[in-house]
């Protein structure tokens, strides 16, 4: 369009039909965003449910692996912290000796070796 | 008046009657009044159009809906307008709201703002109220409808506001209609017929069918009010006369007009959206709206709503064509009528 001008009768129709049809592609996209995101927000959802769902046995078994995870975090941090003080890293050993002697050794991921808390 | 536009009064009247006896329920009687809930009735009291609970209502009586059953839904949409106005006044700086005082130029920034809250607050009521009304499951699903009317009426709020201040000079159509359809359209049109529609047809009827119709309707009215707003005397309009110009609102018009000027008056429109709203003057806003006649874009503006609206009316034909011709349905037929005879 030149700068200058105003647009003629037939001009402005078309722009206008060409506007009702890019009115209709936006609304697709923005329609195609939101069900994309619900079903991703759905499948977090599905997610909980599942673990919620299992067998009490199981539940329990993944309760003592993340509680021997949160031994083993704690464990990271004790270590940063001891570097300089020789008297709190022989308790960090202690601690580390009790934690390769798990109640339940099956469970136990190796030393040093995390395990991703979320649900599978 | 033309038989559409007599039609749609009369038929918005009538909405407004019995929402109106909803919100006065849902407002509470009692202390503090002076500085919370007599402010919360400001707005209401006023007499808007009464819209947006009129195509719920309207629309889930086309799908057959015993009036009962769909005024709590109506009186919260109505609430969370009201709430948007009075917030919305405050982040354009307005004076005006429905021919008075804007609840910030009157009562203050903080009670305006506290009264806004209070509002949003109010408006859970109703949606709650559904589920003696609805049962658990639909009223699980109009739950989410709010959740996303109310999401996506504050992220296009944002986008707005965002090119106000960022001084957006580039912007595009396809721009302009997606901000749109997130502030305006999702809140007044789409969901208050999904709603209405879901409603009338107890869950059974797929929501997203609407979105088309409610978008085109919904992006048509605004389009309309922004011209109106250049247009209307202050009596009639209620707001500032050319006050989105002052305020720099990116209205089609204006993102028209910003495509379409040779360098030098681009440029001089440029640096006046960029100085704060209280330094713009008159002289100047009447320059903005010389060059939108003079370079086409309020006939732009008026061509793209009419033909939004003529979209809007297919939509109708297709989603309404079977429904039985009662007043519900015909009031639906005559306002997208009359927004396409309407002299703009």
């Amino acid at each position: 369009m030149d700068d200058r001008d105003v647009p003629d009768p037939a001009e402005l129709a078309s722009q206008a039909t060409a506007f009702v049809k890019k009115a209709a592609s936006v609304l697709e996209k923005e329609v195609a965003a939101g069900i994309a995101a619900a079903q991703s927000l759905q499948k977090r959802w599905v997610d909980v449910d599942e673990v919620r769902s299992r067998a009490p046995d199981e539940v329990m078994q993944r309760f003592r692996r993340d509680a021997h995870e949160v031994v083993d975090l704690l464990m990271d941090l004790v270590t940063v912290g001891v570097q300089s003080a020789e008297s709190i890293a022989s308790r960090a050993v202690e601690i580390a000796n009790t934690e390769t002697q798990p109640a339940d050794p099956g469970a136990s991921p190796p030393k040093g070796q995390k395990q991703n808390r979320k649900p599978a | 008046m033309t038989r559409a536009a007599d039609s749609v009064e009369s038929g918005l009247a009538r909405y407004r009657g019995r929402v109106g006896d909803a919100l006065h329920h849902y407002f509470p009687e009692r202390e503090p009044r002076k500085h919370l809930y007599d402010l919360v009735r400001t707005y209401p009291a006023r007499g808007g159009k009464g819209l947006r609970p009129a195509l719920c209502m309207a629309t889930a009586g086309a799908f057959g809906a015993n009036p009962e059953r769909v005024l709590a839904s109506a009186a919260a949409i109505e609430m969370f307008h009201n709430g948007f106005l009075i917030h919305d006044d405050i982040e354009d700086g307005s004076d005006l709201r429905r021919g008075c005082a804007t609840l910030h130029r009157e009562h203050g920034l903080a009670l305006a703002v506290n009264a806004g809250d209070a509002v949003f607050a109010l408006a859970l009521r109703p949606i709650l109220d559904n589920l003696r009304l609805l049962g658990p499951a639909l009223t699980h699903t109009i739950a989410r409808e709010f959740e996303h009317l109310v999401l996506e009426c504050v992220e296009g709020q944002a986008i707005e506001l965002g090119w106000i201040r960022d001084n957006a000079c580039a912007l595009k159509p396809a721009d302009y209609l997606h901000m749109c359809l997130k502030k305006t359209c999702w809140y007044t049109a789409i969901h208050p017929c999904r709603i209405g529609a879901l409603i009338g047809s107890g869950g059974g009827f797929a929501p997203g069918r609407l979105d088309r119709f409610g978008f085109f309707l919904g992006a048509a009215f605004q389009i309309q009010d922004d011209l109106l707003n250049l247009k209307e005397e202050r009596g009639n309009y209620g707001k500032e006369l050319a006050g989105d110009i002052f305020e720099g609102k990116r209205t089609l018009m204006l993102i028209h007009l910003l495509s379409t000027l040779a360098r030098r008056d681009r440029s001089w429109l440029k640096r006046f959206l960029a100085v704060p709203r209280a330094e713009r003057t008159r002289g100047d806003v009447s320059r903005v709206l010389a060059l939108m006649e003079e370079h086409g874009s309020i006939e732009f503006a008026r061509r793209c709503s009419g033909f939004l609206a003529g979209a809007a009316l297919s939509e109708f034909s297709r989603l309404f064509g079977g429904c039985p011709d009662t007043a519900d349905r015909r009031f639906l037929n005559d306002l997208i009528l009359y927004m396409i005879e309407r002299d703009l």
